[in-house]
């Protein structure tokens, strides 16, 4: 009897970090990229405030430095992040810059999902502040509101399904679970990826670097 | 980690430091040597370090975080599993202290990666 071996998508190799994404991985992969440097241009989907977190809690002056400092920067990165890991889905050699905009990419779009999906929705940042002052400054401030809004509108959209004809909207409903678990299969597999790289990556570190 | 220090090229001595990139300074500027004060709580804001600090999340998976602890400070890996522990069980940890600069070029390094971290000054 064959034993079942879980495919390896990244390994340690002396070269480097090894990779072997299946062609439809590839393709999905690609798909998943394109779809999240729309919306990272585009800026407007409340759940990319996960990818923003505020940096200082104490002060607000330092905190909007640092915002004016920080995010064209990053959404400069990213999209670097996302356009080297694209350049390279068809690399078989991940070299460690490579490396890190496919770990930085890979955990961009499971930290955009975790929020879309609200995943953790029970779970607020731990550092969420309390006083009004920071709040005003914080991007993670906005959170509740957007959570607020969400759910809301999903209670709205169950009172309506329940008052009018239920079989109308059932279609809808079931395309919508599809969705949902079609995003949260992206987000698992995503995890999956991230894991193994991390995995590969780490071996080739040295034991002790100080 | 990167520290800074300081080396002599052609005349000049160049001070090096993780963020700020080398500045020249004539040979015959005069040395002062720092002078270690005890800590004062009294001392004057400016003078006092700042903490970068990593907070515990739910999406961001161990083996990661260790990672990204490795690569940004050059953490050995037993440090870094350490930190990310402490991250998880304590909700927070800080991973790193210094110039304001220098923690906030760590604290966007850390967001580029994800990672829920904040600065704050010592009290």
């Amino acid at each position: 009897m064959k034993r079942f071996k879980p495919q390896r998508r990244f390994w340690h190799s002396k070269d480097g970090v090894r990779v072997d994404l299946s062609k439809p991985e590839q393709r999905l992969l690609a798909e998943v990229l394109e779809q999240f440097r729309h919306l990272l241009f585009s800026g407007s989907d409340p759940h990319l405030v996960r990818l923003e977190p505020p940096a200082c809690l104490e002060d607000p002056f330092t905190e909007l430095e640092y915002r004016a400092m920080a995010a064209n920067h990053l959404l400069q990165c990213r999209l670097e992040a996302i356009e080297i890991v694209e350049n390279g889905l068809h690399e078989n050699i991940l070299d460690p810059e490579m490396v890190a905009a496919w770990m930085q990419t890979l955990n961009g779009v499971r930290l955009y999902l975790s929020e879309k999906l609200r995943l953790h929705a029970d779970k607020k940042p731990p550092y969420e502040p309390t006083d009004s002052t920071v709040s005003a400054t914080s991007t993670t401030a906005k959170q509740p509101q957007v959570a607020d809004q969400l759910s809301s509108s999903e209670v709205q959209g169950d009172t309506i399904v329940s008052a009018t004809s239920t079989t109308a909207k059932q279609p809808q409903v079931a395309d919508q679970l599809s969705s949902k678990l079609s995003l949260i299969r992206v987000y698992e597999w995503l995890g999956v990826l991230l894991e193994e790289l991390v995995a590969a990556a780490t071996a080739s570190l040295p034991d002790e670097t100080s | 980690m990167d520290t800074g220090g300081s080396e002599d090229i052609d005349g000049a001595l160049v001070i090096r430091s993780a963020v700020i990139a080398p500045v020249r300074v004539p040979v015959d500027t005069p040395v002062v040597e720092p002078v270690r004060e005890p800590l004062n709580k009294n001392a004057p804001r400016l003078s006092r370090p700042w903490k970068v600090i990593v907070w515990d999340d739910p999406v961001n998976l161990m083996s990661y975080v260790t990672f990204v602890f490795c690569k940004i400070f050059g953490y050995s890996q037993a440090k870094a599993r350490k930190l990310m522990m402490q991250v998880h069980t304590e909700g927070k940890a800080v991973v790193s202290s210094g110039a304001k600069e220098k923690v906030e070029h760590y604290v966007f390094h850390l967001h580029a990666h994800g990672l829920w971290a904040t600065m704050e000054q010592d009290r």
